[in-house]
């Protein structure tokens, strides 16, 4: 049964939303999915547009994360079907993938998947050499040679080389 | 657009990592390690880790000093054995040694030979950040015979420093020669005060005070404790060790773990025991580490440093074998909170408190503990 709305001819129309991704795909998400992501929410009160386009956000990215606000925004489902969803989601994704998912999760401001994915980063990022996180995340070494052989002596403590892995 | 840049994102993720990655990865670049080292990131990372810590066993880590004035070495542990590095305690500290440990904690004291005893700190071993505490001056009291830390984050976010002192002997009476008069004062850190607790009491001159194992609400010295609910101080049952303490020597030490307090006698030739299953019992002997497994009765050697260049040089002071202390401790990430964080703390704690009542077991539970590790140090 359709609540009544002051609005009247707005609200059937509010019931979804289509979003598109930076190379062009739309997807048509229900609004109460829409909505778990605060900056899609903004959107929604600020304009009536229905069409949000997203321009730093690939198609296969958005994709997932819409995947997720479906099953969060699913009245039908437990909590404990909820946390298995999630697990589900982000094991043995590359972390390639991680990376665009969590940026996507920034800029959509969705916590929950965002502290997901974060922890799944964490996972695979605990046991590896520095050089695989430079690699990873695309940084260039800023230390002097010296400089980082004084870092390492005075934590040596916390280096066990024979632990950690690069790949 | 990267994330390698977004402190926001950054600290999300990094906030997951165990303290050793973070440590490492101090190392990627310079806004990583400004980042890591911060005070907004370290406090998240406690509040964030407290919480998961009450469901998980943190990783235990060892610390090892080889005499009075070595250096100390943190023990690693992997599957193809155990090595030694040194640890560096922060610059600011001068030549610190460790008095006291407890739950990751530490009690230090930085040499200063010319002045008595007038403060101490408390260190955090992973963050290097260190707080200043002055010693109470008692004017009858005067001499500190020992300091001991109690700290248990499952319970509380506030230490408590434990201070034994003494009246200085004034008289050669037969009687001053072999005991003194103490008095014992503890700290809390949650007021910042020192306050003198429970009656004064004798106690012989060969007792110390240092090195006191912190466990069910109280402290435990080689024979006696203090209880720091009741503020009393008791005696221990005596431990009646097997084998022929006559005539082999052997070293008896208290070890606090999981929740139970160990005796370990420890005889130079032989294995001691502990009566916890799946568990296992780190040793020092000479020259070595050795690991000891209860269930499957077998030692295992974790390192040899017999051939290392710092035991090297210290070998013909035989007397350095046994001054090897060994410092059990679980390394958390702990330092002086700030009154948000404590409630912060303190709420997340609320649930898990309402089921810790062992500590009206109190001292019981220390009687069957200590025989059931006398039954248990049967082992071969």
């Amino acid at each position: 049964m359709v609540t009544t709305d002051e609005k009247g001819p707005l609200t059937a129309k509010k019931k979804s939303v289509i979003i598109r991704s930076c190379d062009g795909d739309e997807f048509l998400v229900s609004e109460s999915a829409a909505v778990l992501s605060t900056s899609l929410k903004k959107i929604l009160e600020e304009k009536e547009d229905r069409l949000i386009h997203l321009s730093d956000i690939d198609n296969k990215t958005l994709a997932m994360v819409i995947a997720y606000l479906s099953t969060h925004a699913d009245d039908g489902l437990s909590d404990d079907l909820k946390r298995s969803f999630d697990q589900e989601f982000v094991s043995g994704k590359e972390f390639d993938v991680l990376k665009y998912l969590v940026l996507a999760t920034d800029t959509l401001q969705v916590t929950c998947l965002c502290y997901t994915v974060a922890k799944k980063m964490a996972d695979i990022m605990k046991n590896k050499l520095v050089e695989w996180v430079r690699r990873e995340f695309d940084i260039q070494n800023d230390y002097t040679p010296e400089a980082e052989a004084e870092i390492r002596r005075l934590d040596a403590w916390a280096w066990d080389d024979r632990q950690l892995e690069d790949d | 657009m990267t994330i390698a840049y977004n402190d926001d994102l950054l600290t999300e993720i990094l906030i997951w990592l165990p303290e050793k990655s973070l440590i490492r990865f101090k190392l990627v670049c310079k806004r990583w390690f400004s980042l890591i080292s911060s005070h907004y990131f370290s406090h998240r990372h406690i509040l964030h880790h407290h919480h998961r810590h009450s469901r998980s066993k943190p990783e235990p880590s060892l610390l090892l000093r080889l005499s009075e004035a070595s250096d100390y070495f943190y023990l690693q542990f992997s599957k193809d054995g155990g090595k030694l590095v040194p640890y560096h305690f922060s610059p600011t500290l001068i030549e610190p040694t460790i008095l006291s440990f407890s739950n990751g904690l530490f009690l230090l004291q930085c040499r200063n030979v010319e002045k008595p005893l007038e403060e101490c700190h408390i260190y955090n071993p992973i963050t290097k950040q260190s707080r200043k505490i002055l010693l109470n001056t008692n004017e009858r009291y005067r001499c500190v015979m020992g300091l001991n830390l109690a700290f248990d984050p499952s319970k509380s976010p506030h230490y408590k420093i434990i201070c034994v002192r003494a009246i200085k002997r004034r008289s050669s009476r037969a009687l001053w020669c072999r005991e003194r008069l103490c008095q014992i004062e503890v700290y809390e850190s949650e007021t910042g005060t020192w306050k003198i607790c429970g009656e004064p009491f004798w106690a012989p001159t060969d007792v110390d005070f240092n090195h006191g194992i912190y466990w069910k609400n109280g402290i435990h010295w080689d024979g006696d404790f203090f209880d720091l609910q009741d503020n009393f101080v008791g005696k221990h049952p005596e431990i009646v060790v097997p084998g022929d303490t006559r005539t082999e020597n052997y070293y008896g030490n208290y070890v606090e773990s999981y929740g139970y307090l160990h005796y370990i006698a420890h005889f130079p030739e032989k294995k001691s025991g502990e009566s916890e299953e799946d568990s296992m019992l780190v040793l020092h002997e000479p020259g070595k580490v050795m690991a000891y497994k209860f269930q499957e009765k077998s030692g295992k050697e974790i390192i040899d440093f017999r051939e290392e260049a710092f035991y090297q040089e210290r070998c013909h002071v035989r007397c350095y074998f046994f001054d090897i202390s060994v410092l059990l401790l679980l390394i958390n990430q702990l330092e002086p909170l700030t009154e948000q964080q404590l409630l912060a703390i303190n709420n997340l704690q609320q649930s898990s408190q309402q089921a810790e009542d062992a500590l009206s077991q109190g001292m019981e539970a220390l009687q069957q503990s200590l025989a059931e590790t006398v039954a248990g140090s049967l082992g071969p």
